[in-house]
């Protein structure tokens, strides 16, 4: 078994940790240098590190990396991001942990800190912005900063592409982002949520703005907001059928959206992810809604 | 008067001999399972540098790293489970006893229902609490543990106080209000899930399963003193609810100060299980099936029954941790799952087994 | 010579609950060596007399003293040496050994004894009872009759530990020969007889007016929650005193001529 260089180093400072003395922890930590082995905790996290070609340095990831498909078949995964276990992860012998913010439950993150391993939080701001700063913060975190700084550089531009078809819309129109749909509980993306982030760079409204965060919707409010169009969540291969959601008396079947049949489904990480798929995310969406936009 | 006894005052030697004996049975079965849980875990280390590790190896350099893995992770979280489960084993028969009734146990005095509404509203509302506050940053950790802790013991003295009438306390009253507070505090959690959007949901679902992941010395020293006393008191308080089996009137013509054993009880159960809660989460089923597995197997005399319920407690809670650590490893299921998964074959197989050698 | 303090008085006892009276005025005492035996109809207060002289219910009016101290003064621990309860029946709340039964008795007020003094104790006392038998058997499997007889045994370990507290020691018996067959009924009154000739001062609910002409001391009739009538055997047992406290109208005879008194059942045939 090999020993990662580090351990001497990671111990003492654990050592010290738990001998009560207090430690600097921020929000970006930086790898020691040589850091091999990355934790990557959180779907766009993970995307992004396989974009910038440090596959084979992530040893662990988590049940939301879930592309590219690969990373939960081939890596161990260590359960649910807000509820890791500190020697789970701590047995993938990482020399650092890459996590979305949401990271936890804390005294975990403690924990794995006090041994020694360094955590960087991610943050995870659902704008243009928030994607190319994850980028190459990222890449600063694991020592590719070359290769962040051009990739960034392309999303950027494809953002940029983005911006200019938008501006061909004319009357734009309303959506509405549906996370779930269970037991009458119409779970929705209302604003400053990812969803919100998401449909404001396709060009549409969010017909929850009266909604913050993810919340469930009642029928009569999704009735008075009267989307245009209605985008679900496909997980797995089936997507969710026009003529189930849309079903005559259903609440969704009284909304404008139901009378136009515009209802798209697009994978979860990719349309709420905010890593580097989401200008692809963006223009299919805005695609799905205004079909005749020049779209060059 | 016929008699039918001979070499008569033998009987009850033996009858002492064997609670020694299962006592230390179980005590040796607990500490088979804490060093199965300081052993084994996600992190391989063999048995011989973990025999180092605790016999003081751990200033050798070439056992740091499983030094710092056995004393600053599993050390804190195998005593974590052997208190929280002596402590939630033991309320569960104190409650039993009490209550005179084999289906108590905490959660049906509220304490569940008052720590995992108080839960609720510090992952459902804690947020928005904040902004209105106006203070930034995520909600600081400790207040989910400090709210579900008052949460359990605010469930518990209400119920006290409702059932307490000019100084004399109705365990049938508190019982039935306990039930229907259980009935408020469900639906007004019902109410706050409702609101709450995908992540709280997750954050309360596995709240509500328990984990003694994140177990640290501190979180230890934290929640000791308030685990401690129920299980410091258990010697004392074996031959009051012995006497209290018999009813309230016949223990207090056997000298019981029958009041002063209701508050004593009540309040030690509040303490220790509201601590366990704000440690590990909602964990059923212990404080319900330990008592009833050993009284199928060493009968129901409490002087036996409490100390065996706190060192098979702690067993059960740990063998499931070690459990929940590495069926999935290196991910973690939630320990009440495990906990019920686990428990709930046995105690059936032990009823039914029970059932057909003794009953007609 | 002095007249000694009486182990038990009760002076104008009332107990009310709500509008209704289950005891009124009523006062008696307790000497060292006697048996009294509390008759009356159903209702008549006896069960609710004998929890205000255990100190378990408080009197509304009155009240009752172990020798000079009001018991509402004495602690349950020290009452529990003073004296002892047999309940009308017990049901258990979870499955305890006839042994384990017996010794809640000991336990606690037999502090100071010995672990070879509690065997013998327990041991005497399940024998007197007659279950030694079924010491080591489920008490809830047992019938009603040998479940009395373990919660006497009980009571018996009771007296025997307190003892070493107090010499002056009161007995309540409710019912205690209710579910036993007539041996049973003779070998359980033998034996309070016994703790009566010990010095133990004893009052007991009985329903068996036969019974209670042969082993009382002293009859106590309650009708109504008032003491209607107080006296030997001989001087209640009437014919005119039967009919009026209990309504029927059965002879009283007795054995021999002018001896003790028994009480004759006898079809109440409709004119």
């Amino acid at each position: 078994m090999t020993r990662s260089p580090t351990s001497r180093r990671a111990v003492l400072a654990g050592l010290l940790a738990s001998a009560g003395l207090p430690r600097i922890a921020g929000a970006a930590e930086i790898a020691p240098t040589g850091a091999r082995r990355i934790a990557s905790l959180g779907g766009a996290v993970t995307e992004t590190l396989y974009r910038l070609g440090a596959a084979d340095r992530i040893v662990a990831v988590d049940t939301t990396s879930l592309f590219p498909a690969e990373a939960m078949r081939e890596k161990p995964n260590v359960g649910y991001l807000r509820a890791l276990s500190a020697e789970g992860l701590l047995s993938t012998r990482p020399d650092i942990v890459v996590a979305a913010e949401g990271a936890g439950p804390p005294d975990v993150l403690a924990l794995v800190r006090e041994a020694g391993v360094p955590i960087s939080l991610i943050k995870e701001p659902p704008t243009p912005e928030g994607v190319l700063d994850k980028i190459t913060t990222i890449g600063r975190i694991v020592g590719l900063e070359d290769q962040a700084a051009g990739l960034a550089k392309e999303i950027g531009a494809r953002f940029a592409k983005l911006g200019g078809t938008r501006a061909g819309i004319k009357s734009p129109a309303k959506a509405l982002v549906i996370l779930s749909l269970a037991n009458g509980r119409i779970m929705v993306g209302g604003r400053n949520s990812s969803a919100d982030g998401i449909l404001t760079l396709a060009g549409l409204q969010n017909a929850a703005s009266e909604i913050e965060g993810f919340k469930p919707m009642s029928d009569e409010a999704i009735v008075a907001a009267a989307p245009d169009a209605v985008v679900m969540m496909r997980n797995g291969p089936e997507a969710p059928g026009r003529d189930a959601v849309f079903a005559p008396g259903t609440v969704l079947g009284r909304t404008p959206a139901a009378q136009k049949g515009r209802l798209v489904a697009m994978d979860g990480l990719y349309l709420l992810g905010f890593g580097p798929r989401t200008p692809d995310a963006a223009r299919e969406l805005m695609r799905a809604v205004y079909p005749d936009l020049a779209h060059d | 008067m016929t008699e039918s006894g001979t070499g008569r005052s033998q009987r009850l030697v033996p009858a002492q001999a064997s609670t020694l004996f299962v006592l230390l049975g179980l005590a040796a079965l607990a500490l088979g399972a804490a060093l199965l849980s300081i052993g084994v875990g996600a992190i391989p280390i063999s048995p011989l540098r973990v025999i180092a590790v605790l016999t003081g190896g751990a200033d050798d350099p070439g056992l740091a790293r499983d030094a710092l893995v056995i004393q600053g992770i599993r050390l804190p979280r195998t005593l974590l489970g052997l208190l929280v489960g002596a402590a939630l084993a033991v309320s569960g028969a104190l409650m039993q006893g009490l209550f005179r009734n084999p289906l108590a146990d905490p959660a049906l005095v509220g304490v569940s229902a008052g720590a995992g509404l108080a839960a609720a509203c510090v992952i459902v509302l804690g947020d928005a609490a904040l902004a209105a506050f106006a203070v930034a940053g995520p909600l600081p950790f400790w207040v989910l543990p400090i709210g579900a802790f008052l949460g359990s013991l605010g469930a518990i003295l209400g119920l006290y106080l409702i059932a307490t009438r000019s100084g004399r306390t109705s365990v049938a009253t508190m019982l039935l209000a306990g039930i229907a507070l259980a009935a408020f505090g469900g639906a007004m959690t019902g109410l706050l899930v409702f609101a709450s959007d995908d992540r709280q949901l997750r954050d309360l679902t596995f709240w509500t399963l328990g984990s003694l992941g994140g177990a640290s010395w501190t979180k230890l020293a934290a929640i000791a003193p308030a685990i401690l006393p129920v299980l410091v008191a258990v010697p004392f308080l074996g031959r009051g609810l012995n006497a209290l089996v018999l009813g309230e009137a016949e223990a207090f013509h056997l000298g019981v100060p029958v009041e002063r054993l209701k508050r004593a009880i009540i309040l030690l159960v509040a303490v220790s299980v509201g601590a366990s809660v704000a440690a590990a989460g909602i964990i059923g089923f212990v404080g319900l099936v330990v008592p009833h597995m050993l009284r199928l197997v060493i009968g129901s005399e409490h002087r036996r029954l409490l100390p065996a319920c706190a060192f098979l407690g702690g067993t059960l809670l740990v063998l499931a941790d070690v459990a929940a650590r590495l069926v999935v490893r290196p991910a973690e299921l939630p320990i009440g799952i495990v906990t019920a998964l686990i428990g709930s074959p046995v105690f059936l197989w032990l009823l039914l087994g029970r059932s057909r050698s003794f009953d007609a | 010579m002095p007249e000694p303090t009486p182990l038990l008085t009760a002076s104008d006892l009332a107990f009310q609950t709500g509008e209704s009276r289950l005891v009124d005025g009523v006062s008696l005492s307790v000497e060292a060596g006697t048996l009294q035996v509390v008759v009356g109809p159903n209702g008549a207060g006896k069960s609710t007399l004998l929890r205000l002289l255990s100190g378990e219910l408080a009197p509304t009016r009155g009240q009752v003293a172990y020798g000079l101290e009001p018991v509402a003064a004495i602690p349950a621990w020290r009452l529990a040496g003073l004296r002892a309860v047999l309940p009308q029946s017990a049901r258990l709340a979870f499955p305890f050994s006839v042994a384990e039964v017996a010794r809640i008795g000991l336990d606690g007020i037999g502090r100071g004894l010995s672990r070879q003094d509690k065997a013998a104790i327990l041991d005497d006392a399940l024998g007197t009872a007659d279950v030694l038998h079924l010491a080591e058997r489920p008490y809830h499997r047992l019938s009603g009759g040998e479940q009395a007889r373990v919660q006497f045994a009980r009571v018996l370990c009771q007296l025997a530990a307190g003892r070493t507290l107090s010499e002056r020691q009161v007995l309540l018996l409710d019912e205690p020969t209710a579910s036993l067959d007539l041996r049973h009924q003779s070998a359980i009154l033998d034996a309070v007889d016994l703790l009566r000739r010990d010095g133990v001062g004893v009052v007991a609910i009985l329903h068996d007016l036969n019974l209670a002409a042969a082993y009382a001391d002293r009859l106590l009739v309650l009708k109504e929650g008032r003491l209607v009538a107080g006296g030997t055997p001989s001087e209640i047992l009437r014919d005119d005193l039967i009919a009026e406290v209990f309504g029927v109208r059965w002879p009283v005879g007795r054995v021999p001529p002018g001896g003790q008194p028994f009480i004759l059942p006898r079809k109440d045939v409709a004119p």
